[in-house]
């Protein structure tokens, strides 16, 4: 870790208002960008950004300088957002589609097409619920199966499980968008 | 492409994701956690006091229960209360206490602490009139030892005679049935041979 963020971390600690502006203006827009991945637009995730922003100040004497202090942070968010989204039970959204899978011939052209970050994005935003929330907390925020088994109090197999679905309707999901774009 | 690939070329795409946040929510943040600051202060200082509080009331019921005697110890006046009755239980005895010498032999007499031990055993209530009749019955009993060995024949030779020691103890042993409260003992017993 680097010195300057050790000694800005220990001054948090200590309780420093200072220190937590400083802390807050260089972390502000990660926090926000995870709070939003995992939100329903904007207003949600500010509420999340700011109670998870609020859990960091009070916790922070607990974090150990050996860990990441980035991954520490992108926990506490999820963790805030997973809350959030329990409490809303925004579940009328749920699409039955875990029956959906893409084909080897899909894979294969799925294979051939680049995909931008917008539309991956759209593609997950597309995934239900459960499955976007296991495959974020996988793939891009790096959480392995058993802490996302105890943030979503399932089991390390329906984690697992969650996450292959998850792949295979997202690669679903992609090619027909790249069908539908090769079409217009 | 398979699954690893597939995961790593959309973690690259999250990996340096940013979004600022508007521009108002850093205040609304601060403000909250001086609000929070705040109601934290607000909520130990009420603990405080509630536990100031707690101890002096807890103290104030010390106090009251140390100013309330305690039956079961005794205190200064029971002791003194205890010493008259032992005093008077040692009255008692003494004044049937007969003289002992090495010739005279005294009469074969009941321990009187036995009547005293039987005595105590009863209510309280009447207790007064027990001890009254059961002085009279012994001092009869007394009497009537007396008597008969007054009568006795004279070539009669005693059987034996207390030892001096137990005269001396005597004179010791109110002392320990004040301070322990024993049965008392009179020192004579006599064996008549036929």
């Amino acid at each position: 870790m680097d010195p300057a963020e050790v000694e800005l971390i220990d001054r948090c600690k200590k309780g420093s208002a200072a220190a937590q502006r400083e802390l807050y203006a260089r972390y502000k827009s990660l926090i926000f960008a995870v709070a939003l991945r995992y939100s329903n637009g904007r207003h949600d995730a500010e509420d999340i950004a700011q109670d998870s922003w609020i859990k960091v100040f009070r916790y922070i004497k607990s974090f150990s300088e050996n860990n990441s202090f980035e991954g520490w942070l992108r926990r506490i968010v999820v963790n805030t957002a997973i809350t959030h989204y329990r409490r809303q039970k925004k579940h009328a959204h749920h699409v039955a589609i875990d029956e959906v899978y893409a084909t080897p011939r899909d894979l294969e052209a799925f294979k051939e097409v680049e995909y931008t970050k917008e539309e991956i994005a759209s593609a997950i935003a597309q995934l239900p619920k459960g499955y976007a929330t296991v495959f974020k907390m996988y793939v891009i925020d790096g959480f392995k199966h058993r802490e996302i088994g105890a943030s979503l109090g399932i089991d390390v197999n329906t984690s697992k499980s969650q996450l292959s679905r998850a792949r295979k309707v997202l690669q679903s999901i992609l090619i027909n968008m790249a069908q539908r774009a090769k079409a217009e | 492409m398979n699954t690893n690939q597939f995961d790593e070329q959309i973690r690259a795409m999250f990996a340096n994701e940013v979004a600022e946040p508007s521009q108002h929510a850093e205040e609304v943040l601060f403000d909250r956690m001086a609000q929070l600051k705040k109601s934290k202060i607000r909520v130990l200082t009420l603990g405080t006091i509630v536990a100031a509080g707690a101890i002096m009331w807890v103290g104030t019921q010390f106090m009251d229960a140390d100013e309330v005697p305690n039956l079961e110890l005794p205190t200064q006046e029971n002791s003194a209360v205890n010493s008259a009755r032992s005093n008077e239980k040692l009255d008692y005895s003494a004044s049937f206490a007969l003289p002992v010498t090495e010739n005279e032999a005294p009469p074969s007499i009941e321990p009187v602490a036995d009547v005293e031990e039987k005595s105590d055993e009863l209510p309280a209530v009447g207790n007064a009139k027990r001890n009254e009749s059961t002085i009279a019955i012994e001092h009869d009993r007394i009497q009537n030892n007396l008597d008969a060995i007054e009568k006795a024949p004279a070539n009669l030779e005693p059987v034996g005679t207390l030892p001096v020691a137990t005269s001396q103890s005597a004179s010791v042993e109110p002392s320990l049935q004040k301070a322990e409260e024993e049965t008392w003992v009179l020192p004579a017993v006599v064996k008549v041979k036929d």
